[in-house]
């Protein structure tokens, strides 16, 4: 089947970058107004950016979290400790524990970022099991500036669909690399 | 969407959506206290061959009494079902019809790619002029969702699907038809899924012969893909390859000599790595046709034949 030339370029970057997009799965105790005791479950996406176990993700993702268990996109699963945190910037850095090294993404440049390119999106929406989701979109608008509790971000906006369980997976550009977190 | 290459879109879109038709339904339900009245449903389908025959999703023309086709030039059919599968969700209809109609090409949808750009068509409410048309990529293949009558293997994408287009194609930027759009994830943008068409291929004419699947080779096994985990757990022999989790009593399987716990390394001679490869080379096969599986058990390798029977 001949694929135009376009295609190739997503299905490209996808290719490129999907080995290192992460599920992260964490488990945070909480406490009732009868002081039960029960864990909740979170679902959240990460990004691997550094082959020595370094995984970039958002800080609400593992915010707060007893246990968090990261799975790969081969299936193995592993351990993982938000080893830094930043509420303003609601980013995490999340440490596994791996013998061998793990496939690290290539990180873009986002000032370069332009209206109207193409980005993708990767992640687990939902939980679905077996695979993550890609989606596709363009760049709405740089630098949006969104009001949070924990202060003001300047955000990428994009049409391409992010669900729960999307955050703290990577955006990408057409070449692969990472231009965002969301 | 995304802006690429239109005139592929806009190419695409004009040779198959004549063939795209709206299908409105009528079923009579019963309420409290046992009246009847008619429920309209509608939905979208498409025609496959020269001899009028459409495929559809099974919930849009499930239990219908009457089918009412209408396609995008205004000229309106009867439709009568001649076959439907649940498990599958997917139906063929018969167009009471003495003129030829335009049909679609059936792509392959083993040959898709994730990030590859698809397009569904639809026609909620037998709009006349033209069908609604939406773009997006492949999000995921082989996404199994769990539905009250089973388990499906469907193609992700975030192309929009909503209740008119169920039933409708999906199709690849060359025109050809790679799926039925089936569903949508409720509460979730941009997260709709298709059942692909090599499934459809594999039982239409079954549908259209017999009315329902008589042929759904089956060997009887439950298993799962590999992993360095679950090796490590089990003290497995090997990190590749299909774990048989559980052999159906009196199933091909059972009969052919595979026992819980064997690992299938290759079928047919070629080496498998995911589950999904197991139900894609089932497919294509016949009752009573023969697979060979490599298997390791336990460190010994051997190969067995497994005849697979109709699903019970």
């Amino acid at each position: 089947m001949i694929i135009p030339a376009d295609e190739d370029l997503i299905i490209e970057a996808v290719e490129k970058v999907g080995k290192s997009v992460v599920n992260i799965a964490s488990v945070r105790m909480v406490q009732d107004q009868l002081f039960r005791i029960f864990p909740i479950e979170g679902v959240g996406s990460g990004i691997i950016i550094d082959s020595k176990g370094l995984i970039l993700t958002n800080n609400h993702v593992v915010d707060k979290a007893n246990n968090l268990k990261i799975t790969l996109k081969d299936g193995n699963i592993f351990n993982g400790k938000a080893i830094g945190t930043d509420e303003v910037s609601d980013l995490a850095v999340v440490k596994v524990d791996s013998m061998e090294a793990l496939p690290q993404a290539q990180l873009g440049n986002s000032d370069h970022l332009k209206i109207g390119q193409i980005v993708i999106a990767i992640g687990n929406p939902f939980g679905l099991t077996g695979g993550p989701t890609v989606t596709a979109g363009i760049v709405s608008a740089l630098n949006r500036s969104l009001q949070f509790e924990s202060g003001a971000l300047e955000l990428i906006q994009t049409d391409a669909a992010i669900n729960p369980g999307n955050s703290g997976g990577p955006l990408v550009n057409t070449n692969g690399e990472v231009i965002g977190i969301k | 969407m995304i802006p690429i290459n239109e005139d592929l879109i806009v190419n695409a879109v004009q040779n198959v959506s004549k063939a795209v038709v709206n299908i409105a339904s009528v079923r009579l339900v019963q309420d409290q206290p046992y009246r009847v009245f008619p429920a309209e449903g509608v939905g979208s389908g498409v025609i496959i061959d020269e001899r009028c025959h459409l495929l559809t999703n099974n919930h849009v023309v499930e239990e219908a009494r009457s089918l009412k086709i209408t396609l995008t030039d205004g000229r309106v059919f009867n439709g009568i079902v001649k076959g439907t599968d649940e498990a599958t969700d997917l139906a063929v209809v018969k167009l009471d019809s003495t003129e030829a109609l335009p049909f679609a090409t059936l792509g392959n949808s083993d040959n898709l790619k994730i990030g590859q750009i698809v397009i569904a068509i639809g026609n909620p409410f037998g709009l006349t002029g033209g069908p609604t048309v939406t773009a997006g990529i492949v999000s995921s293949l082989n996404r199994k969702i769990q539905f009250d009558k089973g388990v499906l293997e469907l193609i992700q994408t975030d192309a929009a699907i909503n209740p008119g287009n169920s039933g409708g194609p999906l199709v690849d930027t060359n025109g050809q038809v790679i799926a039925i759009n089936t569903a949508k994830m409720p509460y979730a943008h941009g997260i709709g899924f298709a059942v692909p068409i090599n499934i459809a291929k594999s039982i239409v004419n079954d549908l259209i012969q017999n009315g329902r699947i008589i042929n759904r080779p089956w060997i009887g096994i439950a298993y799962v893909k590999i992993t360095r985990q679950l090796a490590q757990a089990y003290r497995l022999p090997t990190t590749q390859g299909v774990l048989i989790a559980n052999v159906e009593p009196h199933s091909p399987a059972d009969y052919a000599g595979l026992r819980k716990g064997d690992i299938i390394e290759a079928v047919d001679g070629r080496r498998i790595d995911d589950t999904v490869e197991i139900s894609l080379n089932l497919r294509k096969k016949n009752i009573n046709d023969k697979i060979m599986m490599s298997v390791n058990r336990y460190g010994q390798h051997f190969e067995v034949i497994v005849q697979p029977q109709n699903r019970p």
